[in-house]
């Protein structure tokens, strides 16, 4: 078991620069998820700490090793692909005990490491066949199996769940959960699915495009975004974003419509955006339980009932934005009609013209 | 002469009359053919014209394998014949028996008529085993011994050593190796196709006799097995095969100091083998008596022919007509198989590359005394037995009697249909 | 919402082209024409390739000199084959051939693969031109591989006795140390005991790039990420190419080793041309092919031909059955 530490990281192809400086310190045992959208350059850190791809420039140390110039085999380390990359021509056992079996080991040892793997993952029955006689969601767990035999100090799970279906991946999700807890080992885990890395990990780091947008646990991801990038990639629906002036430090002018905050807000630009999640709007002023209570007027133009909720699309001025509300608290407003959306202060984000969260003074 | 030939041209076209009442249309003759002997039929096509201007000859030359092979298979199955076809002396044996060919000797051909005008071993390889001829001989490669001169004088070897037998000239090569360095012949394999071809009756075979009966075990191949064997032991052969890289280089460049083959090699070495020679070069009759022929053409005409007459008419003037076959010769080194055609001033001619031998009444007093030998269809295949069995006395120290027994023990169970 | 609908535009009138065959054959020849398409195939395939193979079969139950016609076949039962199979030259020729195709076979896949793995894992821009090059000899006219062989074999004036002996004559002094491992003198590539090697190496050299295309091809297939699993699992790249390339190479294995056995039981035109057609001294070079090609044109056997193709291809139908055992997947 060990920390991983990442140092300035960065990797180019040729002009391109797909990795701009990486600084990450992971702990003994921490799960944590690299998130981003396709091209962000997740993957692409994760196969330079795993030895598949070559370093551009920084460094990279698991525990206090600096593992730059080390053959994969050397770093002590296990991944789970996307593919699952499971040998086809080999058994479930074969498949499990092979790095065993490249690492010489003795053949009452592997016996006993496939054993215990393929008991902790419910694979034993399956031993004898080969990988395409397996579900999709039991090649997941050959691969994982493949994966722990090794005691690895970090584990690396490379997008593993994006071939399964949506039942089964949470099924998985689970699975990986409880094996991590079983465990403690180090692992890092990229996927772009939100809903994975807010279950799933201790920390999240979100990328874009190269670089570190936000680090933090998945509440304070959620709750406390950074910027409006972060803001917007994490929840479903995404925050919701209308254009506004901060025409004081207490004064948010929305369309016509302006809020008194209690907070103090300060920016060198007036115009900024606000920012506030659909979960966030209320149609009663009761049901926000909060010291300070906001409301806003809008127009409806037309609403959609999701069962326990309504999503209700309205506008303020030309900014479109979505208010998700529990049934029981549907007042039956019509479309075209006008209604009041009450929201707590807290629960408000505020972005400054480079797209920066602006802090409420204390 | 003049007188003769126009009474044969008139002849043949009264017969074209008869066969033909359609006069006045034209008739295409296809005549199929190989390289070079269809440079003959090119020749003649003028001449030809001009004696017969209704009949039109459309010449399909193809390879000479691919030629036979074609042949062959348009014989099988009694299409896509030609009118005439031309057939190297190596295949004659084997489509002299073809029932689709016409037997020249029967009615309307009657080809026993001038059978006589030809060098006498020529007819019998045409000859089938029921009497029957097939083939009207065009050219013959009547044998003939090629020497470097300039080398026998240097190892003090004189005509006369060569050509009085074969232990004189194996001798004589024992000399020029000592002397000169040079190897005797490319290969002692020539000293058996000769010898196994001396000696023999008329009217009998190589391999087999009239009856069929096997004779590889006769006083020939023993002769023949055992004068090899010296040649090869006294290391006067190059081990060389006819026309590979090795042979025609070892002429060009006086490696090997003999050759034999047909008369026509001299026109192979004055134009590409070894033109820059001429004068080193000199030719005589082939050692101990001994006649031989390599290689000749034949025509034949398939039964399926709609027109016999003209084919018959085409035939004869390419193979009997005198100017025609004085015409072959000189264009192609075609040797006329026609006896009158082998007189003349031509004849006479010194050859400048041969040192200015008069090498062509050489060759026609061979061509004359050369065995009539009989073919069988077999033939092929013994040659290929009897060379097995050379290599086998030659490199493995097979006894020869041992070794041609077991020839005679193969070809008799090839010749199983017999 | 009718102000809506009163927006929608009219419907169009749409002129859609009709099949030009349809229009002029109407409905029913149209049906025919997909089989009228395919006629041609099947019209050829029946009088080039299945009529000759059923009439061969007939044949091989005959004594026919092809030069008499037709008319001249008499049935006389197995004898062909009883002849063809204990003949002696049959033997020498069955020997021959699979000498040959074992000695040009075996090492066309032995140095494929690993070539194809070379070219697949360490070249990148050069890849297509260096196949291209291991692939000319496939596409070379055979004529021009004799030409250039027997130039290259020949006895005193071949590249190959040159270099052979020039390295054989290497002296130190009075001393010349390669003397016992290389010739001092011109080989006689001719000999017997060299017919067969030499054939093998033209078939060897002539084919191996083809099957280096085919195990690239299979190479290329296999998913990249099978080898990133195998080095993260610790494999190194002999062990990858040991466990990962060659398991996976078994169906393209299975298609090579089939075709070269058909191929090189069929061998005929390299010996034939190395040879002069003859099979060389003692026989050595000829294949059961060449024999079947000799018996019939040389000897004007049709009927005992026709019986050794036979035999030939219940001899190759028999290894592939076996190759299908031994590398045939079972699932």
């Amino acid at each position: 078991m060990a920390q991983v530490t990442f140092k300035n990281l960065q990797k180019r192809y040729g002009q391109t620069e797909v990795v701009k400086s990486f600084d990450l310190e992971i702990k003994d045992g921490e799960f944590v998820v690299l998130l981003g959208p396709s091209g962000c350059g997740k993957s692409t850190t994760l196969r330079m700490l795993a030895g598949l791809e070559e370093i551009s420039g920084g460094e990279i140390y698991i525990g206090d090793t600096l593992v730059n110039d080390l053959h994969p085999i050397e770093r002590n380390i296990a991944m789970v692909f996307q593919s699952y990359a499971l040998y086809p021509h080999m058994t479930v056992r074969e498949n499990i005990a092979f790095s065993l079996k490249i690492g010489r080991v003795d053949k009452a040892l592997i016996e006993e490491r496939v054993k215990y793997a393929s008991d902790m993952l419910e694979l034993t029955p399956l031993l004898d066949r080969k990988p395409k006689a397996l579900s999709g969601g039991q090649r997941q767990r050959v691969a994982m199996g493949r994966a722990m035999v090794r005691t690895p100090e970090v584990f690396l799970f490379d997008e593993p769940l994006s071939n399964l279906d949506a039942k089964l991946r949470g099924q998985m999700r689970a699975e990986i959960k409880a094996l991590h807890q079983k465990l403690g080992t180090t692992t890092i885990y990229v996927t772009h699915d939100q809903v994975e890395a807010m279950t799933l990990a201790d920390r999240i780091v979100i990328l874009n495009g190269g670089i570190i947008e936000q680090i933090g646990t998945p509440k304070q991801i959620f709750e406390k975004p950074n910027n409006r990038f972060v803001a917007s990639f994490i929840g479903s629906p995404e925050m919701n974003q209308l254009s506004a002036e901060l025409t004081s430090s207490q004064q948010i002018a929305l369309g016509n419509q302006s809020i008194s905050t209690k907070a103090q807000f300060s920016c060198s630009e007036t115009h900024c955006n606000f920012g506030i999640r659909p979960s966030d709007l209320h149609l009663q002023e009761s049901s926000v339980d909060a010291p300070t209570v906001h409301s806003l007027e809008a127009l409806l133009n037309s609403q959609e009932l999701l069962g326990s909720t309504y999503h209700l699309h309205c506008t303020i001025g030309d900014d479109r934005f979505v208010a998700e509300v529990a049934t029981s608290e549907h007042l039956n407003t019509k479309e075209g009609e006008t209604l009041r959306l009450y929201f707590d202060e807290d629960r408000m984000h505020l972005f400054d013209h480079q797209d920066k969260v602006i802090l409420a003074q204390a | 002469m003049q007188t003769r030939k126009l009474t044969l041209i008139a002849g043949a076209t009264m017969m074209a009359l008869s066969a033909n009442t359609a006069w006045a249309e034209k008739i295409t003759l296809t005549v199929a053919s190989f390289p070079s002997f269809d440079a003959a039929v090119t020749a003649a096509i003028p001449l030809y014209k001009k004696i017969n201007p209704d009949v039109e000859i459309k010449l399909v030359s193809l390879a000479y394998n691919d030629h036979h092979n074609a042949m062959t298979t348009a014989l099988a199955t009694n299409s896509n014949l030609p009118d005439v076809m031309g057939v190297e002396a190596d295949y004659m044996g084997r489509f002299a028996n073809s029932s689709g060919l016409y037997d020249l000797r029967q009615a309307p051909f009657n080809s026993g008529e001038i059978e006589a005008k030809f060098s006498p071993f020529a007819v019998p390889l045409a000859a089938g085993e029921k009497g029957q001829l097939s083939g009207m001989p065009a050219d013959i490669g009547p044998g003939a011994m090629f020497y470097r001169s300039d080398i026998m004088e240097k190892a003090g070897v004189s005509v006369e050593d060569l050509t009085k037998d074969w232990d004189s000239f194996i001798e004589a090569g024992v000399k020029v190796r000592e002397v000169t360095g040079q190897y005797m012949m490319s290969n002692v394999q020539n000293i058996v196709d000769i010898v196994i071809r001396s000696g023999i009756e008329d009217g009998g075979g190589v391999y087999f006799d009239a009856e069929g009966e096997i004779l590889v075990e006769s006083e020939r191949f023993q002769e023949a097995f055992r004068l090899a064997k010296k040649a090869r032991e006294a290391g006067l052969d190059g081990k060389i095969a006819a026309w590979s890289n090795e042979w025609s280089e070892g002429l060009r460049r006086g490696d090997i100091a003999v050759e034999f083959m047909g008369a026509w090699l001299g026109g192979h070495l004055a134009n590409w083998i070894a033109p820059d020679s001429a004068g080193d070069w000199a030719t005589a009759n082939l050692p101990n008596d001994s006649w031989a022929s390599w290689g000749g053409s034949y025509y034949a005409i398939p039964k399926s022919t709609e027109h016999q007459a003209e084919a018959w008419e085409f035939i004869t003037f390419m193979t009997t007509n005198k100017e025609m076959q004085l015409l072959a010769f000189e264009e192609i080194d075609a040797f006329p198989a026609l006896i009158e055609a082998q007189d003349g001033p031509f004849f006479d001619q010194p050859l400048p590359y041969l040192g200015g031998q008069k090498a062509r009444l050489q060759y026609k007093e061979a061509a004359a005394q050369i065995p009539a030998i009989s073919v069988n269809k077999l033939d092929p295949v013994a040659k290929q037995v009897i060379a097995d069995a050379l290599e086998s006395v030659l490199e493995r120290d097979v006894a020869v009697d041992k070794a041609l027994a077991d020839a005679a023990k193969l070809l008799k169970r090839r010749a199983r249909r017999k | 919402m009718p102000s809506v609908v009163a927006n929608q535009p009219k419907p169009l009138e749409m002129k859609y082209r009709q099949g030009l065959l349809r229009k002029l054959f109407g409905a029913k020849a149209y049906k025919a024409a997909p089989y009228m398409f395919i006629s041609p195939f099947f019209i050829l395939f029946f009088i080039f390739g299945l009529f000759p193979m059923l009439f061969s079969i007939y044949l091989s139950f005959h004594a026919w000199d092809p030069v008499d016609g037709l008319g001249a076949m008499e049935w006389i039962g197995w004898e062909n084959y009883t002849f063809a199979l204990t003949d002696e030259w049959f033997h020498t020729s069955i020997y021959n051939t699979f000498w040959i195709a074992f000695a040009s076979g075996i090492p066309q896949h032995v140095l494929a693969i690993p070539l194809a793995y070379f070219i697949h894992s360490s070249l990148t821009k050069m890849r297509n031109s260096v196949v291209g090059v291991y692939f000319v000899p496939y596409i070379t006219s055979s004529v021009a591989i004799a030409l250039v062989f027997t130039s290259l074999f020949s006895r005193d004036f071949g590249v190959i006795n040159l270099v052979l002996t020039s390295i054989g004559n290497f002296s130190i002094g009075e001393f010349q140390p390669l003397a016992w491992l290389f010739p001092t003198e011109n080989v006689d590539w001719q000999r017997p005991e060299y017919t067969k090697p030499m054939i093998s190496f033209v078939v060897f050299w002539r084919y191996v790039g083809w099957n280096t295309v085919l195990y690239l091809a299979a190479m290329q297939t296999i998913p990249k990420d099978l080898y990133e699993a195998a080095t993260i699992d610790g494999a190194r790249r002999l062990q990858q190419f040991w466990y990962i390339t060659l398991p996976m190479l078994k169906p393209m294995m299975f298609l090579a080793v089939t075709l070269t056995i058909i191929g090189n039981l069929q061998l005929f035109e390299e010996p034939f041309i190395i040879t002069g057609g003859t099979g060389g001294l003692e026989q050595a070079g000829k294949t059961a092919a060449m024999h079947m090609y000799i018996t019939a044109f040389t000897e004007s056997d049709f009927g005992t031909a026709s019986a050794i193709s036979w035999i030939l291809f219940m001899v190759i139908a028999g290894l592939t059955w076996i190759n299908t055992k031994l590398l045939g997947s079972k699932d």
